[in-house]
């Protein structure tokens, strides 16, 4: 997948939080964004993912802009999953129906059909037995599980994880990771926010390091966790993997 | 305290009421020289305001419930124009009294319309005046829906009536029936202002009694039970939907 960021700005109330970034983003599956807080991990995530628009400059995935008018953006927006730190299913709705919802009201599945893809997908995410809890009677691991059934019951081109784990415990954690990690053999292609630094090193292809709204560095995975070329990353990483 | 204890205490408490209540009663039987006779006569004039009552309040909720859902949608609705008068409405409506608006919209604005029928125009009155508090409610209700979850829908490509269908809606009926029980019992005590407007509603029929029997407490009375017996079930109603719709989010 390729991503290209193009004098890419975005402020909110007069802060920027993306400053005029261009760059080009290769990689075969799993890009990582990592970086110290307020860097503009998430509003690049979200730009990626057509839930915000930008101030200036443009961005487009696989050469195709994002689109910028509503309904094409409606329609953009809807092939993309999306996992955020908090769960955000509706809580109102079981599981089961949480993960049909997206199918039948967007996609134009029947019910049945529907309702076939998401028990087949929450049990391979050993959900099987949960689907009819609501989001309140379920655990934080199986909550994101759900959430995460939710983003790729639609076969996405594209998934994106907005730091998944961050409001779990370690247990929890480790769970979705896998979960993830899965996702990656399968031969998903997802951009991934997270703190988990071990984590991120196992399963990026690729790294972008933001910090103060610009891209500092971005390459493999690899040289980046072994050589960070910059003193931001090489700071950061001393501090993050300290522990 | 143990259940044991708290059971002793119930029964104690309910005697000790039923007591109080009983010993009030006999003083205020021995107090008054009561004359029922003549009140008993007129009981039919008592059923068919108590009659008239049940369905201006009905009619009335109807209406308000579609006119606050109306004026709730207007006040998010992406037009400014829609917007701004929405507000106005609710804004002008929830700040003058229904007394007030009584006589405005039915000496003035019905005549000048060439409405003459007393009880469409009453029902009119009273679900315009309740209509802009329904409106606030739903509001609430609607803002109450977490912004997350807003978001997470927009983030599955729903439209924005979709959002309100399958999210908003569900959710924010269960903040919206609690207060929209209680503003039912608002409006049945509210219509007893429509009775001047010399519409023949419960309060009206209790004026007249008095006024023929010269029994003042023996008319007005019942007509305070007569109401109770009707906001009393609206209550208890409106705490067991409380009960019933508590949840995690």
């Amino acid at each position: 997948m390729n991503l290209a960021l193009r004098n890419l700005t975005k402020s909110y109330s007069g802060r920027t939080v993306i400053d005029d970034i261009t760059a080009d983003l290769d990689f075969p599956h799993v890009l990582a964004l990592l970086g110290p807080s307020g860097g503009g991990k998430s509003t690049l995530l979200r730009l990626i993912g057509g839930l915000e628009s930008p101030e200036s400059g443009s961005l487009s995935v696989d050469g195709t802009p994002v689109p910028s008018d509503k309904k094409p953006l409606r329609a953009y927006r809807s092939n993309i999953g999306t996992v955020f730190q908090s769960w955000n299913l509706f809580p109102h709705l079981d599981a089961l129906a949480n993960v049909m919802l997206p199918l039948t009201a967007v996609h134009g599945l029947t019910a049945d059909e529907a309702r076939l893809r998401s028990e087949e997908l929450l049990e391979r995410l050993h959900l099987d037995g949960h689907g009819h809890k609501r989001p309140a009677e379920l655990s934080g691991g199986q909550r994101q599980r759900v959430a995460i059934a939710r983003a790729v019951a639609i076969k996405p081109r594209l998934l994106l994880f907005d730091e998944p784990t961050s409001a779990l415990d370690p247990e929890m954690t480790a769970e979705v990771l896998d979960v993830i990690a899965d996702l990656k053999a399968e031969g998903r292609t997802f951009v991934l926010v997270t703190h988990a630094m071990n984590f991120a090193r196992t399963v990026a292809d690729q790294v972008a390091f933001l910090a103060e709204g610009r891209i500092l560095e971005h390459g493999s995975a690899q040289d980046f966790f072994a050589r960070p070329q910059t003193d931001s990353a090489r700071r950061f990483l001393d501090r993050v993997l300290k522990y | 305290m143990s259940p044991h204890h708290r059971n002793i205490n119930r029964v104690l408490s309910a005697l000790f009421g039923a007591i109080l209540l009983s010993a009030l009663c006999l003083a205020l039987l021995r107090a008054w020289s009561w004359q029922w006779s003549g009140v008993w006569t007129y009981r039919g004039v008592f059923w068919q305001g108590w009659l008239t009552t049940i369905w201006i309040s009905l009619a009335a909720l109807t209406l308000s419930v579609l006119l606050g859902l109306l004026a709730a949608l207007g006040r998010r609705a992406p037009y400014p124009a829609l917007r701004w008068l929405t507000a106005g409405y609710v804004e002008i409506i929830r700040g003058t009294p229904l007394l007030v608006q009584l006589l405005i919209f039915f000496y003035v604005a019905a005549d000048a319309v060439g409405l003459q029928n007393r009880y469409v125009a009453g029902v009119l009155i009273l679900s315009i005046f309740s209509g802009a508090y329904i409106a606030e409610m739903i509001r609430a209700g609607i803002d109450g829906v977490g912004k997350s979850q807003l978001e997470s829908a927009r983030a599955i490509g729903l439209t924005r009536w979709q959002t309100y269908r399958h999210v908003i809606f569900p959710q924010a009926v269960r903040h919206v029936l609690p207060p929209l029980a209680g503003q039912a019992a608002s409006i049945i005590k509210d219509s007893s202002l429509l009775s001047i407007l010399g519409i023949e509603e419960f309060t009206l029929a209790a004026q007249q009694v008095n006024s023929a029997t010269y029994s003042t407490l023996e008319s007005y009375l019942p007509l305070a039970f007569g109401y109770l017996a009707l906001t009393l079930p609206v209550s208890i109603l409106a705490r067991i939907l409380e009960r019933r719709f508590r949840y995690e989010s």
